[in-house]
């Protein structure tokens, strides 16, 4: 009988210490990879909103129109507790030439299940658009 | 007491402990491959966009370069070609003139609308039976812009070409979802498509102001040549602009004129593929033998080094060069040419007023003179001869007065149906085919602005020396007026492009204004009569008496603008003394 209830708890415990084991290990890779997903796609906003910017600054005529343009377009994305910022970084208009303009955005994303020493990430993004007006 | 397991329950449990750990494990697998899955997906995605987006950018760059760098070259031997210097030179104005001009895309509706703003003013004075060798040249004139179109078609559809520029672009945008060794490498270039969309929207080619566009007077365009923006919704400051139609065949001279549709303030711009390959002249046939097409396609492949998995993506691209200009002749002038006034001296004789067969005496712009007129036989009722002495105040019809009081003398217009405007309405109509600037198109010059340039005081000097004056253009925007030497150093190229200011209208002349008149104040003289002799009885003398009447008669001759001539006014002056003699 006394052997019997030693065989029990050893047997019950079993199944919830497994569980936990297992929880210990697919949750931090679940975390993982809703992080990964969250990079990819904040990295894809990120080319989005340089590709608009440069699209925008592409169609104005002099550096002047074509900056304010580029920041209006990248405004436009709204912000949120997990992309804390997305800004023009840089913008060379060939104002000589009106040969192209490249674009620089920057976006800083707050992972949503942070890793110690890995809560914040900048990713940045370039594009070059022919400028289509003289 | 102790009790058994029985070995069904023992395998019982022994399944449940492994099967959570199966389970667990199975689980974290499917999580893991689920997760690398969409993280393929989700790169092969992000790729996908950014191979796109590089191909719409490199395909963006052939629309926005093939405007200007793709062209054919202008020749300057070829008389039918060398007219179009003017429309096609980035500073025609310029001296010494640059020779090695090119003819672009940009250009080349400008090339089409000169050689018909030519055909529309030989036809309309074929419509006057003014017409002289005006069709011949206007024919000659779209013969050679077709020639040029032919040339830069051939030019614009060479895929070679696109490449590059495709490359100068494409290559420069990031692909680094597929992976820091992808690239991006045309796809198929010698493949890639061209398409003429867009049909019968607006070109680049504005017409001055609203109908009947200050065409020749008595001319009506038809209205299947002509829109206003096709855009939907109109964009700001498209309202009041009338623009030649794209693709559309005008007919002109008997010849056909196209023009390419750019619409009005839009930009080379991304347009969808099945649209693309719906209006290639393949599918949809146009009859314009050689059409330069404003679409173009291209394909781009982004490839990895190590020969992974690439992407590709194809663009379609209408091209516009987002610059109006105005239809237009800008190297022309027209001419107004000045007879020496006369005195004509006019008898009344029994069958009425007759001019002296003789003794038509020049006067001249600097001073009044007095003139003897002469003696006429029979000139007046009973007499032999009757004598119209000398006549004071000769020339206070043109002394001291500018080339406007001489063309429109204010006089004139306060009595009678001394109707002027037809002279005004053909050189209203000229003066607005000469000048290029398109914000004259928005607001064409006005006869206000012909009689300012006429009114020109130094007009007054010039007429001291010079009986012929052309009215041109230096500046696209404005007219002056001034006779042959001041006029080719202000603008060298009205002798430098072929001596085109000795150059004379390709119509025939007519006379458009027919003896306005106006009684000549102050013509003081001294008539006097012999008569006839007294048979059967003396006669007694009634009177000897005279007066001047100034008169003015106005001739046109239309220039097609072909050898840069718009036409000749031919201003005629003169006064006429009528004396009248009675013996009874």
């Amino acid at each position: 009988m006394r052997a019997n209830k030693i065989h029990r708890r050893k047997t019950k415990g079993v199944g919830l210490v497994e569980s936990i084991v297992m929880a210990i290990v697919l949750i931090p890779v679940t975390l993982f990879f809703l992080d990964l997903i969250v990079l990819v796609l904040a990295n894809s906003i990120n080319d989005s909103a340089c590709k608009n910017a440069a699209r925008v600054a592409a169609n104005q005529k002099t550096i002047e129109d074509a900056a304010p343009a580029a920041e209006k377009a990248v405004a436009a994305y709204s912000k949120n507790s997990i992309i804390r910022s997305l800004k023009l970084l840089t913008i060379d208009y060939d104002e000589a030439n009106h040969t192209n303009v490249k674009v620089t955005t920057q976006l800083k994303v707050h992972m949503p299940i942070p890793f110690p020493g890995y809560s914040d990430f900048t990713f940045l993004a370039r594009d070059v658009e022919p400028i289509l007006v003289k | 007491m102790i009790m058994e397991t029985s070995p069904k329950n023992r395998r019982t449990k022994y399944r449940g402990r492994k099967g959570a750990i199966a389970f667990g494990v199975v689980l974290a697998f499917i999580l893991v491959i689920l997760g690398v899955g969409f993280m393929a997906m989700m790169l092969y995605m992000g790729g996908q966009n950014e191979t796109k987006n590089a191909v719409d950018a490199g395909a963006l760059n052939i629309g926005k370069q093939i405007v200007d760098q793709v062209s054919t070259g202008l020749s300057l031997i070829k008389p039918d070609e060398r007219l179009y210097y003017d429309v096609t030179a980035n500073q025609p104005n310029k001296f010494p003139p640059k020779l090695d001009v090119d003819v672009t895309m940009r250009k080349i509706n400008r090339v089409w609308a000169k050689a018909l703003l030519i055909g529309i003013n030989a036809d309309a004075a074929q419509q006057d039976q003014q017409a002289g060798s005006g069709v011949d040249n206007a024919q000659k004139a779209i013969d050679g812009a077709e020639g040029l179109s032919n040339d830069l078609q051939a030019e614009v559809i060479k895929t070679a070409k696109w490449r590059a520029w495709f490359d100068d672009i494409a290559k420069q945008n990031s692909l680094r979802m597929l992976g820091r060794d992808a690239s991006m490498v045309p796809l198929n270039s010698s493949q890639w498509q061209s398409s003429c969309m867009m049909r019968g929207a607006e070109s680049n080619i504005q017409l001055s102001g609203s109908a009947p566009f200050c065409l020749p007077p008595g001319y009506t365009l038809n209205p299947d040549y002509y829109t206003t923006s096709t855009r939907q919704p109109k964009p700001p400051g498209s309202e009041g602009r009338y623009f030649l139609k794209g693709y559309t065949p005008i007919t002109v001279a008997g010849k056909t004129v196209w023009t390419i549709p750019f619409p009005y303030d839009e930009k080379t711009h991304l347009v969808s593929g099945p649209k693309f390959d719906a209006e290639k002249p393949s599918a949809q046939p146009m009859s314009w033998e050689k059409p330069i097409p404003n679409a173009f396609s291209a394909s781009g492949n982004a490839v990895k080094s190590g020969g992974g998995m690439g992407e590709h993506a194809s663009s379609c691209v209408i091209a516009n060069p987002h610059e109006p200009f105005k239809m237009c002749i800008p190297h022309s002038f027209l001419k107004i040419h000045v007879e020496k006034p006369k005195t004509h001296w006019d008898f009344f004789m029994y069958g009425g007023w007759v001019q002296a067969p003789y003794g038509d005496q020049e006067y001249d712009f600097k001073n009044v003179t007095s003139q003897t007129g002469p003696v006429m036989p029979l000139g007046g009722i009973g007499v032999s001869t009757s004598f119209a002495s000398e006549v004071n105040n000769i020339g206070l019809d043109v002394v001291g007065r500018t080339l406007d009081m001489l063309l429109f003398p204010p006089e004139f217009e306060a009595i009678g149906d001394n109707d002027t405007s037809k002279v005004e309405n053909y050189m209203v109509n000229r003066i607005n085919e000469m000048v290029s600037d398109p914000s004259t198109a928005q607001k064409p010059l006005t006869a206000d602005d012909l009689h300012k340039c006429l009114n020109d005081f130094k007009t007054i000097l010039y007429l001291q020396k010079w009986q012929d004056f052309y009215i041109w253009s230096e500046d696209g925007k404005t007219i002056t007026c001034a006779p042959k030497e001041i006029a080719c150093i202000m603008s060298p190229w009205l002798l430098l492009e072929n001596n085109m200011i000795d150059n004379e209208p390709d119509g025939t002349e007519k006379k458009i204004i027919d003896e306005n008149a106006f009684p000549a104040p102050e013509i003081q003289g001294s008539p006097t009569s012999t008569p006839l002799p007294p048979i059967p009885k003396p006669f007694v003398h009634v009177i000897d008496v005279d007066w001047g009447v100034w008169k003015e008669d106005v001739y046109w001759t239309p220039g097609s603008g072909y050898n840069g001539c718009l036409g000749t006014i031919r201003l005629d002056r003169y006064t006429v003394i009528k004396t009248l003699s009675i013996w009874v």
